[in-house]
């Protein structure tokens, strides 16, 4: 099962990647790093999240901080 | 150049094609010819199982029913029941489902019937599964059959397609009591948690038909306290209810005047009734306001009806017999059963909320001992047809 | 700029109500519910009042930074630095949420329709479409915003219409029986689905006809507030005292819909309204992240970013809870706070220093 979500996962980056090709390509340095950097962190998290699907994320961190505030109007 | 553009058009006819997997309608795809409509529900409580029985159009016969083939008997026969026994609801459809070659399909029920026993045993249960279901309506009507729900199910009408058809109609009428999953629900979860069910019991089978050649019908009302049955009323009574509850739409008093021989009907055009609560030191009491408009149906007197105190005199017992009924099904509801199905609690929170929130948890006790006055204002409106009563001498008629 | 289209501030509002209301009557309405019971209909109003100051603060900003949007005049005001640091908070910030609307959109749509349909499916191809929109820029969004609202807009007063026989008004009695307090408490979420109108402060630089932009954002407010007062009394006056008992209340009531016995079952009607209306909404959201990133890194496309962006999306909307309860959850408790001190409060500090600094600045000269 996970290997198939992994796979699937990468079928979608390559395709993103295929489809974008030819703006890639005429692209200046800064876009094409970006492009590539937030592709990575998609499909570094989309692992982790296959292989762990309880990572602690944002809404935990959000949880967290602004727990108090519920609590103080029981919410 | 050229060749980026062939790549983007691959890319894009890929896409379209993966689209049309997503067009067919994913993983819920279900073809109608795999689906088994369930037209209304039955829940029978088996010793301590629960025996759910569901009734299902056969698609077939319902095309042939409506067919000149004079063989057929008129719609009967569109519809087939089949059970399922489990420890909750649920746990009975999967056992009803091994059953079953087709998926059950609930967006289309129209009755949910509870069998007696089911009624008393408790239904809050069952209603948490009838309300979480994603297809199941909160349009649907719900009744308790006397004697058991399987018995209402599997009946065949003979004009209606479904006995669950004629309950929704019956219920729809308001004649009786109506009430529909929603009601239920808002009733269950009230503060009184007092709710009132129509009743249904099974017309009595015509000479030379079959067994189940019949309908079902409405005929007085299921008490529910705490979710559980506490005892029924009959059609009168229910009259008197729906008279507190606001909610008569469609009936006829028939009085005698005094020192008048033969009898008077008369129909309800318009009716109202307001509740007006009032609290004082103390002591609830609660004033029902009835007003209502009536036209004359029938006179079998000889009381002219063209006659200004004639027609006073008519008001007057027609109010009365109006309080009378609304009084005895007071004696019963509310001494006897102690039931707030009247709606009082609602009237009493409305207006004064501080008060009523004290004695929320008590209000068992206070609801028998409210002292309720009923005013009854009936207006004769018109005499239907005729001026003077039919078919005797001008002389013999009172003027 | 990198942005070179142009749209109306009328445009702009009507953007924003889809913005706003596709997902506000979902799950809210039944949280309104849960606080204020019958008074749930005075929340919006109290509501509305973060909208306002949003507005408010939005258009006093960009009064200072015509040109310019939050990422970047945020670096003019408290320096580069801090500025940077600011700008990661929103893009951030919008991910996260926009991740949280998708999950909404998916859950709505696998909860009531598609029971058996992957959860990822769903809210995949939502966000594929979400991406061609974004690609096409503001202009796009813009327009087909003139497109959807006025249906979306006739849909709900159409089904409003049709709840009218099943209506009753005694529901809403006794008028704030426990005070005022229960439908401020009950104001507290959907005030903070208001603060999301600081999203204008991402479009306000496009507007073209700038005399009449802050009539368009206060009378987009008004729309929504208006809309969800309707939808929140209507529900109130079909469902009652059990409105809270239902994940989507809305729907709940739409699907009780039944006038002579042919119209009913109306809840596909539903379905499409809501799925354009959060289609708009995601695009908004997504085009805000795409646009947003490519400015903190001062790039002079954004379009590249698109798809990236949108698996990131996905991700983020699998990330940010487990299941539909904690989701729920989430919303009903800390949710208000997170989305109030990013969209109002930080931009409320960010104009205080910028009234400062403009203040030494007229001084020194």
């Amino acid at each position: 099962m996970k290997i198939e979500f992994l796979l699937g996962s990468s079928i979608v980056v390559v395709l993103i990647c295929l489809l974008e090709w030819p703006r890639f390509q005429r692209a200046h340095k800064k876009e094409k790093a970006t492009f590539l950097v937030l592709l990575g962190l998609g499909m570094a998290l989309a692992a982790a999240l296959i292989y762990k699907p309880d990572l602690p994320g944002p809404s935990q961190l959000v949880d967290y901080m602004f727990r108090p505030f519920a609590r103080m109007l029981k919410l | 150049m050229n060749k980026y553009k062939k790549r983007k058009k691959c890319v894009i006819y890929f896409f379209i094609c993966v689209n049309c997997l997503f067009l067919s309608g994913c993983w819920d795809r279900t073809e109608i010819n795999d689906l088994a409509l369930v037209t209304g529900i039955g829940i029978d409580q088996k010793g301590k199982d629960v025996m759910l029985t569901v009734q299902l159009i056969v698609p077939k016969l319902l095309g042939a029913g409506t067919s000149m083939n004079g063989s057929n008997t008129g719609g009967g026969g569109a519809t087939i029941v089949r059970s399922g026994t489990g420890k909750t609801l649920a746990d009975a459809i999967a056992n009803l489902q091994e059953k079953l070659p087709r998926r059950l399909f609930w967006g289309h029920v129209k009755a949910i019937v509870f069998g007696e026993k089911a009624a008393e045993a408790g239904i809050r249960p069952h209603m948490d599964f009838l309300s979480r279901n994603p297809q199941m309506r909160l349009r649907s009507n719900v009744l308790v059959a006397s004697g058991t729900a399987k018995s209402v199910l599997e009946l065949l009408p003979p004009i209606e397609q479904s006995s669950a058809e004629v309950m929704r109609e019956l219920s729809k009428s308001e004649i009786l009591m109506n009430a529909t999953l929603k009601d239920v629900l808002q009733m269950l979860s009230d503060d009184t948690r007092a709710a009132a069910l129509p009743m249904v019991k099974i017309l009595p089978v015509e000479k030379g038909k079959t067994k189940l050649e019949t309908i079902p019908f409405i005929n007085g009302t299921a008490i529910f306290k705490k979710d559980k049955m506490i005892g029924s009323i009959g059609d009168k009574l229910t009259r008197g209810v729906l008279w507190l509850r606001n909610e008569i739409k469609q009936a006829n008093i028939t009085v005698s005047v005094k020192g008048v021989k033969g009898k008077i009907t008369a129909t309800i055009i318009h009716a109202h009734t307001q509740l007006i609560p009032k609290y004082e030191k103390g002591s609830w009491k609660m004033v029902v306001n009835i007003t209502s408009q009536d036209d004359i149906l029938l006179n079998a007197t000889n009381f002219s009806l063209y006659n200004e105190q004639h027609i006073h005199r008519l008001e007057k017992e027609l109010a009365r017999a109006t309080t009378a009924r609304v009084e005895a099904a007071l004696q019963k509801v509310q001494k006897e059963m102690n039931a707030d199905i009247l709606g009082f609690a609602d009237a009493f929170h409305r207006k004064y909320p501080k008060e009523w929130n004290r004695v929320k948890k008590r209000w068992d006790e206070i609801f028998p001992t409210i002292e309720v006055t009923v005013k009854t204002k009936i207006t004769i409106q018109r005499p239907g047809m005729n001026t003077t009563p039919q078919g005797i001498p001008a002389e013999e008629v009172e003027k | 700029m990198i942005e070179k289209g142009k749209i109306s501030a009328l445009q702009m509002g009507i953007m924003m109500h889809p913005a706003i209301i596709a997902t506000a009557i979902l799950l809210v309405p039944a949280i309104t519910a849960h606080h204020a019971n019958q008074d749930m209909w005075i929340s919006p109003i109290w509501a509305s009042l973060t909208g306002f100051v949003t507005v408010y603060i939005a258009i006093l900003l960009h009064n200072y930074y015509p040109q310019q949007t939050v990422i970047e005049y945020s670096e003019q005001i408290v320096g580069k630095f801090f500025g940077k640091i600011v700008g990661f908070i929103f893009l951030l910030f919008y991910l996260h949420t926009n991740g949280i609307i998708i999950r909404e959109y998916g859950e709505f749509i696998v909860g009531n329709f598609f029971v058996r349909t992957p959860l990822i499916f769903v809210m995949g191809s939502m966000i594929f479409v979400c991406a061609l929109a974004v690609r096409g820029g503001v202009e796009v969004i813009a327009r087909l915003s003139e497109m959807i609202v006025p249906v979306v807009i006739i849909v709900i007063v159409f089904f409003i219409i049709l709840l009218i026989p099943d209506m009753n008004i005694t529901n809403m009695l006794p008028v704030m029986e426990k005070g005022i307090f229960p439908s401020i408490k009950g104001a507290i979420i959907p005030q903070s689905w208001f603060s999301e109108f600081f999203l204008i402060a991402f479009f306000l630089p496009y507007v073209a006809d700038q005399e009449n932009r802050k009539k368009w954002a206060i009378m987009s407010v008004v729309a929504v507030l208006f809309t969800l007062f309707l939808v929140n009394i209507t529900v109130l006056f079909v469902l009652g005292n059990i409105t809270a008992r239902f994940v989507y209340p809305v729907m709940s009531a739409v699907r009780y819909v039944s006038i002579a016995d042919f119209l009913e079952h109306l809840e596909a009607f539903v379905m499409a309204i809501w799925v354009a209306g959060a289609f708009l909404k995601i695009s908004v959201f997504y085009y805000v992240f795409v646009l947003g990133t490519a400015q903190w890194l001062r790039l002079s496309d954004y379009r590249l970013l698109v798809f990236p962006s949108g698996f990131l999306l996905l991700v983020f909307a699998v990330w940010t809870a487990p299941n539909l309860m904690e989701l729920s959850l989430f919303l009903g408790t800390t949710v208000p706070f997170y989305l109030d001190s990013v969209q109002t409060i930080i931009p409320s500090f960010l104009l205080l220093i910028a009234k400062w600094r403009n203040k030494m600045r007229d001084e020194q000269k």
